[in-house]
């Protein structure tokens, strides 16, 4: 059940805010360095058992990083592996878009990796089907609790944490201020606030203007609105973290429970078996015909353009803190003058709290090392190189409060903002049967297919999968 | 009907002297071949060549047209090095090699046991075996996929090597072929071999099975084609990553957010290609009469 | 020299001999095949009998017929027998006769003709997923090689792989493109076993090129004909890889197929007592298109 609504969100802020500034006292203490006085590596927040001298081979999961961060995860294998000689670590990496997929089958199949990377959209699936083990019992209470509310609550089901967020993903805008000082046009407004982004309306309008006046000054090649590189890229291609923006941001949380308003923004029904009314309310129906008229007016491409916005090829783009990060870096800032700004906001400014959230296997045979073994890869010191290489937002506040460029920079303040102003993904077992049947659906919806009509076809087809979790 | 040798290279003299003053009237005729060819081949050379390029040059310089569309200005090896050494393809070959060369091995024993066993042995319902083992060419492997993973699942072999080819060691192409080639082989010599008092199974393994050489060759190139090239099978039932074959490898290849891998992908559709094109052209004749004749009733 | 008895006798081992050796050595591929390719047919079949729990996959019950009437109820069901149906005839439709043309024109043996035959050959021989990959780079609606083409030439661009109506026949194309080799050179083969003496008879009765092929070269291949449709029946009916990698059944269902169908319902939706319901839909789909062609193509003439 999404759980940040209207009252609900000044106890958090206050809550979360208590939990920073204790963790902040606390920082320097909890962030030591990789191995602790006695040399010994440290194990993060792992409070488990003694791990077993027995030679144990534990199997990890997870998408493909960029060169950088892969070998920094290498790095950190070895200093586990020196610790402990007797445990070899395996991995295996597939595509970000086919790892959802991918989870399934193993999930299926009853010889799945001891830790792999899911998410917190799935964390009822977790729950329903057994397959992953309850982290609680392996981690600190310390930790867990670091873990902002709402990140936590999405993480968990049942009462049981079962995957633990490693970053947290917040979009942002992006925009080229080179192309818009081109066509002569004002940027969205750099706020570091919740207040003040653009509308999808004014959004649209904006970047309609901007790709005639591109066109106009003899620009074929730069587009106003960057594809999606989420997952495999393109539309469609992650509705759970990216493009339910467009409708669910069209909901309302302060209305009724029973109103189309109200059912948009949670996405499925309370029971989390049924989806009509929800991403087929008229509602609903307008931010998809929004999203469409990004396609319909040519403001983006229909298909997945690699490197579009870093190689300078769009004017906005939606993307995550990652690139903030980057930029910073002298060796990997674009070509060209940019910065943030608020997503576009429907009837309100909506963002995901759905990220990244290794689990670990309910089956696997060496509970206790794969847990440590989390556990070490987010310790601080190993968080904080990830997240410096690979640019994601952290999802445990000491973190969040070590780092200055969230106190300081425009880009990193936002994207606090937005974790508080988050909502969880739709809370359902069938979260993949969702999940499955949504992307391509947007995907039809960007290639032309009338949101009024396949958006119920679509409700209906939910539900009936959804029929078999009762 | 006998096997006839299929001739395709060397035209007989009496179409020479049809075709070679008229060389001049049929240049229609060999452009338009000329033509086909360079069609067929295009896709093939287009990603070879894409191949050599950088990956930005790929993405740059595609659209709009120009000679950059097709030939890399600047030509560069480093797909195939970060392909080497990053992805570590040669894994991923070896092990379609390993895969190969289990489906070859075990379609070979197991096609001249059972084709020789039609060809020439009596048993009750010899036949209706034969039938129901060519009515299973009606099941493409897409429609039994789950049904046949459970049995793996059931056997513990999921993503083991056995896994990639025990279930298409018994090819019923394979099977027919084999009867083909050992009815062909001459009676009399076994006859012969039987009165010297040779048991059936000798003359199988000393007078049939040395005589259908030429057939056993093409059952192991059409098998190992078919191995090289699978897709689905070994996309479902092999989750281990170091034992993955080349082919689900490259689809892995297609995309990574932010950053595009172009490069690599045909450098890895080219390394898989290319062999078994070049594998395929030589050994035509082979290849050309297992296709032709694993079908003909 | 033996007796005329011990001869009898042992033609009598020989044939019990042969008995248990013809048995022992058909085993290993009857095994195999009953066991893999059977078995399963038979398990698809009762599966889609039952309704299943999601993972752990355990049968919740008997329901019939019911999976059958689910699937006719699904709106993403109702294009995919008929896009299979779509796949055959375009893929069959386009072939048989392309590779027929090709075939005769590569007879001639003008002096391209070994190029262009191991062009096809080479086509031939590329696997469906690199070919996929590939022609999928090819068909970008925004930035790929054919666009690039077309605008090259002042054409309207098109949108191939993004249009319900271009999409299943850019893969027909593709796939054409691919598997025509086949049917080629079993035709080849077919045309060379035809003693030239008989065309050249029916030149010497006053018959036209055209005639000489519609009416007595053409009958002539009916065997490798035969076999050519029913190669390129199966290979349209079980066309998958492209489908799954190119446009996973879109847009809108537009080129999606039983095969493809039935994978995502079990492996995407995890419903394995409808996904084999629709697996049987489409070998049942097979079954009839082949009867049909064995119905039509029947010798009623005998030979």
């Amino acid at each position: 059940m999404t759980k940040r609504f209207g009252k609900d969100l000044s106890r958090r802020t206050v809550l979360t805010g208590l939990a920073g500034v204790a963790a902040g006292v606390f920082a320097p203490a909890i962030i030591g360095s990789a191995r602790a006085g006695d040399g010994k590596i440290d194990l993060g927040g792992y409070r488990g058992p003694e791990l077993t001298s027995d030679p144990v081979t534990l199997r990890f999961l997870r998408q493909d990083f960029t060169p950088a961060v892969n070998t920094l995860l290498e790095k950190a294998y070895a200093a586990f592996t020196a610790q402990y000689p007797n445990i070899t670590i395996s991995e295996e990496k597939v595509p970000y878009g086919d790892l959802q997929k991918k989870q399934l089958v193993y999930m299926m199949s009853n010889d799945a990796p001891d830790i792999m990377i899911g998410r917190t959209d799935f964390s009822e699936v977790y729950h329903y089907s057994k397959a992953a083990l309850p982290l609680q019992d392996y981690l600190s209470p310390d930790y867990v609790a670091d873990i902002p509310d709402n990140l936590r609550a999405a993480a968990s089901a049942g009462g049981n944490l079962y995957c633990a967020p490693w970053e947290t993903t917040v979009m942002m805008l992006y925009f080229n201020r080179d192309l818009f000082d081109k066509v002569g046009m004002q940027p969205p407004p750099e706020v570091d606030n919740a207040e003040g982004g653009w509308t999808d309306e004014q959004f649209i309008a904006q970047m309609e203007e901007l790709n005639g006046k591109l066109k106009a000054a003899g620009d074929t090649n730069s587009w106003a609105y960057a594809a999606s590189s989420q997952g495999n890229g393109g539309p469609g291609s992650n509705y759970s973290q990216f493009e339910s923006i467009w409708t669910r941001s069209q909901g309302d949380p302060n209305a009724p429970r029973d109103s189309s308003a109200y059912k948009t923004l949670a996405g499925i029904s309370a029971d989390g078996l049924s989806v009509s009314g929800c991403i087929d309310s008229p509602e609903a129906i307008k931010g998809m015909q929004l999203y469409q008229s990004l396609f319909t007016k040519g403001i983006t491409p229909l298909g997945p353009v690699r490197n579009q916005y870093p190689g300078g090829l769009a004017a906005t783009y939606m993307g995550g803190l990652l690139f903030s990060s980057r930029f910073q870096d002298p060796a990997q800032a674009p070509a060209f003058k940019w910065g943030v700004s608020l997503p576009p906001k429907g009837n309100i400014l909506f963002s995901n709290s759905t990220s990244d959230a290794p689990l670990i296997w309910s089956k696997t045979k060496h509970p206790a090392e794969a847990a440590a073994l989390l556990a070490f890869l987010c310790n601080d010191a190993n968080r904080r190189d990830f997240h410096r290489a690979w640019g994601s937002m952290p999802s445990r506040m000491s973190l969040i409060h070590s780092m200055d460029e969230f106190q300081t920079k425009q880009p990193f303040k936002l994207a606090q903002a937005l974790l508080d102003a988050s909502y969880g993904a739709p809370r359902t077992p069938g979260a993949f049967d969702y999940f499955n049947a949504m992307n391509p659906v947007v995907k039809d919806i960007a290639l032309g297919a009338d949101p009024a009509k396949v958006l119920p076809e679509t409700a209906g087809k939910i539900d009936k999968l959804l029929a078999k979790y009762k | 009907m006998t096997m006839q040798n299929i001739a395709l290279a060397k035209p007989a003299a009496a179409q020479q002297s049809r075709t070679s003053p008229l060389v001049v009237r049929n240049l229609g005729g060999i452009v338009l071949v000329a033509v086909i060819g360079a069609i067929f081949a295009f896709p093939i050379l287009w990603a070879t060549l894409a191949s050599f390029k950088s990956t930005t040059e790929i993405i740059t310089k595609t659209f709009p047209l120009s000679w950059a569309s097709f030939v890399p200005l600047q030509a560069t090896l480093e797909n195939y090095v970060y392909l080497f050494t990053e992805v570590n393809f040669q894994l991923n070959l070896l092990n379609t090699v390993i895969a190969g060369a289990g489906q070859v091995g075990l379609a070979v024993v197991v096609s001249s046991l059972a084709g020789y066993a039609f060809a020439r042995l009596r048993f009750p319902g010899r036949e209706l075996v034969f039938a129901l083992f060519l009515l299973t060419a009606f099941i493409p492997v897409e429609a039994i996929i789950v049904p046949l993973y459970q049995i793996m699942q059931q056997m513990g072999l999921v993503s083991t090597f056995p896994a990639l080819f025990l279930p298409f060691a018994c090819n019923p192409f394979g099977i027919f072929m084999m009867r083909q080639a050992f009815r062909d082989v001459p009676l009399e010599m076994e006859e012969a071999a039987k009165i010297d008092g040779c048991g059936p199974l000798r003359v199988f393994l000393i007078i049939a099975l040395p005589n259908v050489k030429p057939t056993l060759a093409t059952l192991v190139l059409i098998q190992f084609i078919w191995s090289w090239n699978a897709y689905l099978w070994p996309l479902v039932v092999m989750q281990d990553p170091t034992k993955q074959i080349a082919q689900v490898a490259i689809a892995n290849l297609k995309s990574l957010p932010n950053i595009p891998m172009d490069g690599p992908l045909f450098a890895a559709a080219t390394a898989v290609t290319i062999p078994l094109v070049i594998l395929s052209i030589v050994l035509q004749r082979y290849y050309v009469r297992g296709l032709v004749t694993s079908g003909m009733k | 020299m033996a007796a005329a008895g011990t001869m009898a006798r042992r033609r009598q081992i020989g044939r019990s001999g042969e008995l248990l050796l013809g048995s022992a050595m058909v085993l290993p591929a009857f095994v195999g095949l009953a066991l893999f390719k059977l078995w399963p047919l038979l398990s698809a079949a009762l599966d889609s009998l039952q309704t299943f729990r999601p993972f752990d996959r355990v049968s919740t019950g008997w329901v019939g017929l019911q999976n059958y009437i689910d699937l006719l109820a699904d709106p993403d069901f109702r294009s995919a027998p008929v896009n299979t149906l779509l796949y055959i005839v375009l893929i069959v439709g386009i072939t048989i006769p392309l590779a027929l043309y090709l075939a005769v024109l590569l007879d001639r043996r003008l002096p391209a003709s070994t190029w262009a035959r191991n062009a096809i050959i080479a086509a031939l021989a590329t696997s469906e997923a690199v070919t996929a990959l590939v022609w999928n780079q090819m068909y970008e609606p925004s930035v790929g090689l054919f666009n690039a083409i077309l605008t090259a030439l002042h054409l309207p661009e098109q949108p191939f792989l993004t249009s319900g109506s271009e999409a299943l026949v850019s893969i027909v194309i593709m796939t054409v493109w691919k598997e025509i080799g086949l049917p080629v050179l079993i035709f080849l083969a077919g045309l060379q076993a035809i003693p030239q003496e008989v065309p050249e008879a029916a030149k010497l009765d006053g018959a036209s090129e055209r005639q000489t092929f519609w009416y007595v070269t053409l009958p002539m291949l009916k065997p490798s004909i035969v076999v050519a449709l029913f190669m390129m029946t199966v290979t349209a009916t079980r066309m998958f890889t492209p489908i799954l990698i190119m446009t996973q059944g879109g847009p809108q269902g537009a080129t999606n197929n039983l095969a493809l169908y039935s994978y995502q319902l079990a492996f995407e939706y995890q419903s394995p007592g409808l996904a084999a319901a629709s697996v049987i839909c489409m070998v049942g789909v097979l079954a009839l298109v082949t009867a049909a062609q064995g119905y039509l193509l029947q010798d009623k003439d005998s030979k």
